[in-house]
């Protein structure tokens, strides 16, 4: 048997886990397959992501939800490749670093 | 006496002290910024925006060392109108050392800036509708240079001679200040050096995957060919405001941030090396970065490096000479005051003075030798030509014009020569130089048809009826359909054009309102150069022609039924008596 302030504190427990459940679960509904990039990685990094075997739906609603920034993405690579030669040679000239292309 | 040498001897130590401090902070300074090896180049930019449907040129010089870089941009193309850029990038100058990243523009100096490194996270992409701030470059500074692999990393890969295969783990902590988003790194190595190359992040998801092939230069192994897979990743976008709200299974979520796709569809990026000697050193330096879409293939931005020469510099005099090559002298400062003092006005109506100073800029420019000059200064001087001809209403313009395609096309830019082409006689005919305009058009519609095949033809001609250029577009439909051979999209072709003249017609015949400034000079030059009623003679010709085409096919397909219900719907339109009959039904 529980004391009352036992149970109070295992009712809390019990809340706080499934709060957190289904804020994981909605999160693999929209991005199936993405989601542990979320977690690991912070706000504004980005990571590779495969979409071999995720649903299409999921990837259909984000695509629409974030239309307007897709431009403004494009434009970032284009901006970024002025660095792309300079990075380029830089790893050339240097001894010790291994050429493996800037990210744009 | 004892009193003034007590004085003399303080002074003196005073003074020693002194100089010993100025001394040090001299041999400070030379230790932490001496002259070092330096590489200056050249290179041309190919930007393509494939939503937006954009070509964008930079011409820029670099001086890089092994920790400092700086990059000035002379010209840039399309100069004037349709340049997707967050500025315009003609002046611009980056310089990247140890400490900072700055960035300058003559053009526009709020953009010149300082940041101090580490310059912090990126946080949450908010840029959308093709904004970006051009100081978020220094994100991408950082990112790259901590993103770095360096040869200590892959040490026991090099020590192990026993496997070819071999998979590292990699600190996260390059020694910067920003830590690494690489956690392994998977080799393959051939007798002496990395083959490929495969790097992972923490979930062990592939960030790049890379493969390279070498050649011999002077008995040393140097790189030939690197060629770069970056797959499709995840970037949060945060939402100003309310947020998003997205409805799933009938219930509205709003959202403040989402995940959305970065490099959709992955890039495939090619990196050719050449060789080049340093003092007694040989490098294999990049000579062309080509990146394509990987799914389609579809190229998205291009660089050619060329003119490597050796230098010995500091950071601080290769900045200098960054700004110094992107610098705006004092006549083509003047000539910028002018064009926006005058912009599409009479040349009747210039200043007596300003006329002199336009008369004296003519020379200068006119005096300036292509010889030994770079292909974006070469462009440059010709756009800088075309700029005094608008505004002296000068027949030269002709001239100019046609050096200005043939510097393109001599230097294989055939991407940005009908789009920049394109520009420049619109601007022209804003200028209402209708007589110059037909001429450009007639000599850049032969040069487009001999390069270009009817499918990126009817492309861009379609992207120019949107933005209002129904003129250029349908002659340039026109002159394609009747000399080149469309096979099965020759429906297609014709009735674009269909489309396009009947905008054109509409406008014609009911005042133009619209906010299009080119459209409303397009309306006026159409009427000068053949006279409104010979627009709608030649939409009714090129009805009919569409109507025959259809008539002709022995089994039309869907789409070329629904081209026959849009030929239909353009013939309804027609204002009555003059309705001509497409073809035979």
């Amino acid at each position: 048997m529980c004391t009352k302030q036992e149970w109070l504190v295992h009712a809390h427990l019990w809340w706080l886990f499934a709060s957190v459940g289904m804020i994981i679960f909605t999160w693999l509904c929209l991005a199936p397959g993405g989601t542990r990039q979320f977690a690991s990685r912070g706000v504004g990094k980005s990571g590779p992501v495969s979409y071999a075997g995720q649903a299409p739906g999921g990837r259909e609603i984000l695509r629409a939800a974030t239309q307007a920034f897709r431009p403004s993405l494009e434009m970032k690579e284009n901006v970024e490749f002025l660095l792309t030669p300079a990075l380029l040679v830089q790893e050339a000239m240097a001894q010790d670093v291994v050429p493996t292309y800037p990210w744009e | 006496m004892g009193g003034y040498l007590r004085l003399r001897r303080r002074c003196g130590a005073l003074g020693a002290g002194l100089l010993l401090l100025v001394c040090l902070g001299l041999g400070e300074d030379a230790a932490r910024d001496p002259r070092a090896d330096t590489i200056r180049f050249d290179a041309v930019l190919e930007l393509n925006a494939p939503l937006l449907g954009t070509n964008t040129l930079l011409f820029a010089r670099y001086w890089v060392g092994t920790d400092c870089y700086s990059i000035g941009v002379i010209w840039a193309e399309p100069s004037l109108t349709g340049l997707n850029f967050p500025t315009k990038p003609m002046t611009l100058s980056v310089h990247s050392d140890r400490r900072s990243l700055s960035i300058a523009s003559e053009r526009q100096p709020s953009l010149t800036t300082t940041f101090t490194k580490p310059v912090g996270q990126r946080g949450v992409f908010q840029h959308k509708f093709n904004s970006y701030p051009l100081a978020d470059l220094r994100f991408g500074d950082s990112e790259s240079l901590a993103s770095r692999l360096y040869f200590r990393d892959l040490r026991d890969v090099v020590q192990d001679t026993n496997d070819r295969f071999s998979t590292v783990d990699i600190a996260t902590s390059s020694g910067g200040s920003d830590a690494r988003s690489i956690a392994k790194a998977v080799v393959r190595r051939d007798d002496s050096s990395i083959a490929d190359l495969n790097l992972l992040d923490a979930d062990n998801q592939v960030m790049k995957s890379i493969h390279y092939e070498y050649t011999t230069y002077n008995d040393k192994r140097l790189l030939r060919k690197e060629t770069v897979l970056l797959p499709e990743t995840f970037l949060t976008v945060g939402f100003l405001g309310q947020g998003a709200t997205i409805t799933i299974n009938g219930q509205k979520r709003t959202f403040k941030e989402l995940p959305t796709l970065h490099h959709e569809g992955g890039r495939d990026c090619t990196i050719d090396y050449s060789p080049f000697t340093m003092e007694d050193r040989s490098l294999a330096v990049p000579a062309s970065v080509v990146v394509r879409k990987a799914d389609d293939r579809t190229v998205v931005r291009m660089a050619h490096m060329f003119n490597f020469v050796h230098l010995k510099l500091t950071a601080d005099e290769a900045e200098q000479a960054a700004q110094q090559f992107a610098h705006m002298d004092a006549e083509e400062q003047a000539l910028q005051q002018l064009l926006e003092r005058y912009w599409l006005k009479d040349s009747n109506g210039i200043a007596g003075e300003d006329a002199a100073t336009l008369k004296r800029l003519r020379a200068h420019f006119e005096d300036v030798s292509p010889r030994g000059k770079i292909v974006g200064e070469q462009l440059k001087r010709l756009s800088l030509l075309v700029q005094l001809d608008w505004l002296q209403g000068d027949d030269a313009i002709q001239r100019h014009f046609r050096e200005y395609l043939a510097t393109l096309a001599a230097n294989g830019l055939w991407e940005t020569l009908v789009p920049a082409g394109c520009e420049m006689i619109d601007v022209t005919a804003r200028w209402h130089r209708f007589t110059a305009a037909d001429r450009m058009l007639e000599h850049w519609l032969d040069t487009v048809i001999a390069e270009r095949d009817p499918a990126s033809i009817r492309r861009y001609a379609e992207s120019q009826g949107r933005r209002g250029r129904w003129w250029i577009a349908a002659r340039l439909l026109e002159k394609s359909l009747q000399s080149q051979d469309w096979g099965s999209a020759k429906l297609a072709g014709q009735v674009l054009r269909s489309k396009t003249l009947q905008k054109l017609n509409d406008a014609l015949q009911t005042p133009y309102s619209g906010k299009v400034e080119a459209a409303k000079a397009q309306v006026t030059w159409a009427t000068s150069s053949c006279g409104a009623e010979n627009v709608t003679k030649a939409l009714h010709e090129s009805l009919q022609q569409a109507g025959q085409t259809f008539s002709d096919l022995a089994e039309p397909s869907e789409e070329q039924k629904e081209f026959k219900s849009q030929l239909d719907a353009i013939t309804k339109a027609l204002p009555e008596p003059v309705r001509p009959r497409p073809g035979n039904d």
